[in-house]
């Protein structure tokens, strides 16, 4: 039950990043909603369950989106393994280290989409329309992550309960 | 005889190093077996996106009409309700004409131009701020197929990205992955129209000899093969001509706005009319 659900949320999640925040005027960009679902899903859930969630949500996404095939599972997969353990070397209020962890992974996003289209394009004349972009980014994840992840925390309590029930 | 941990180093390096074979194997695009995963990934989010869609536009209504009703005083209700009432009724007319003008633009496109068109609103956009797409609420039961032109009377949207059943995927001219084989109508100087980040158009490859002028308009030359020739891309709006180089640096302005872009029309079956034409 809690893989279904966490996969239907993925979904939703996916649909209201495409449907409502890309309404949002290009000057502010907001980050992809999917990296605060997967750093909570690595900080604070169990290892296999999440990462065929986290891989599914990511096909998803490489499959809608016009990017190169594949970048989204990467981006998702390499950020889920690199703050899987980091609660056992850094000791900070949940809300801080998910707001810090969130904005790690929004930047590894960031470098990776911004690779591709160098090695690609073989040019840097948009390199400071990318910095602009992430700064913003940025700025979005320390305004909202800490109410993110209190949802996050409080819906999947929910689940829990539910299926102690 | 591995640890967990190994284990799963192991993995994920095999699964990245995979991934990266991907990248680089652009044939992979045109496999069945992509466009079917393609189509079931549509499948499952299209449907979500339709929702949002349709309560942000139920929302808003309901914040006009609410914003409206609000400020009606105590003494005056009645005469306050009916100037509130004409005042939506008029509001409702506006959006109703502007939405007649626009739907009236696509269908003299439609009954001036020879070819098969569908309509098609637009109810979702791309996750990420680098690429450029939009999801349709048409697809391949409609008769869309990948490729197949998108349009509006302003001029070339994109083409057609993957199909699912219902919706479909569209890559617009300004995402950087696109190219439209383009020629300036003035002059007939040839380049390829390429995305760019600013939501803009780069015409590459344009001999520094050929004559482009600021303001000249770029339209498709129907030699890629997607889309049909003399369809209108945009407008020149910068020229720069270095003294080495072999190309000019040319920035075409879309005549289509994709910030407002609602509806759009795809052309169906463009192949069939370039047999016709040959």
């Amino acid at each position: 039950m809690r893989y279904a659900f966490s996969l239907i949320f993925g979904i939703v999640l996916i649909g209201f990043q495409t449907a409502v925040l890309s309404k949002l005027p290009d000057i502010i960009p907001f980050y992809d909603i999917l990296i605060p679902f997967v750093v909570y899903f690595s900080l604070f859930r169990g290892f296999s369950a999440s990462l065929s969630v986290i891989l599914i949500l990511g096909f998803i996404m490489d499959m809608i989106s016009g990017a190169p095939n594949g970048v989204y599972m990467a981006t998702f997969m390499l950020v889920f393994l690199m703050f899987h353990n980091v609660t056992a070397y850094f000791h900070a209020k949940e809300t801080v280290l998910f707001t810090i962890c969130t904005a790690v992974g929004v930047v590894i996003e960031a470098l990776i989409f911004n690779f591709l289209l160098i090695f690609s394009e073989m040019t840097l004349h948009f390199y400071a329309k990318a910095f602009q972009t992430l700064i913003v980014q940025l700025i979005w994840v320390f305004l909202t992550a800490s109410t993110v992840y209190r949802l996050l925390a409080a819906l999947f309590a929910g689940v829990d309960h539910l299926r102690r029930q | 005889m591995f640890s967990k941990k190994t284990m799963i180093v192991a993995g994920a390096t095999i699964l990245i190093a995979l991934n990266g074979i991907v990248f680089s194997i652009d044939i992979i695009r045109k496999s069945s077996v992509y466009e079917a995963a393609a189509r079931a990934a549509i499948f499952f989010v299209a449907p979500v996106q339709d929702v949002f869609c349709t309560t942000i536009r139920f929302v808003d209504d309901l914040w006009e009409h609410y914003f409206f009703l609000v400020s009606v005083g105590y003494e005056n209700d009645r005469l306050k309700e009916k100037l509130e009432l004409a005042k939506r009724g008029n509001h409702q007319c506006r959006e109703l004409e502007i939405a007649n003008k626009r739907l009236r633009e696509l269908v003299r496109l439609k009954q001036q131009s020879p070819y098969e068109y569908l309509a098609a609103e637009v109810i979702a956009r791309e996750p990420s701020p680098w690429y450029r797409t939009v999801v349709i609420n048409k697809g391949s039961n409609d008769g869309i197929r990948p490729f197949d032109p998108v349009l509006t009377a302003k001029g070339i949207v994109g083409h057609v990205l993957h199909a699912a059943g219902e919706h479909a995927t569209v890559i617009l001219i300004i995402d950087r992955n696109s190219a439209v084989d383009a020629m300036i109508q003035r002059s007939r100087a040839r380049g390829i129209a390429k995305g760019s980040d600013n939501g803009k158009c780069r015409f590459d490859y344009t001999l520094r000899k050929k004559d482009v002028k600021v303001d000249d308009i770029v339209m498709s030359s129907g030699l890629d093969r997607i889309y049909p020739k003399g369809f209108r891309i945009g407008h020149v709006s910068k020229v720069i001509r270095r003294n080495s180089g072999l190309f000019q640096n040319i920035e075409i302005t879309p005549f289509v706005d994709f910030k407002t872009l609602e509806e759009v029309m795809v052309l169906l079956n463009p192949s069939d009319y370039e047999i016709a034409e040959k």
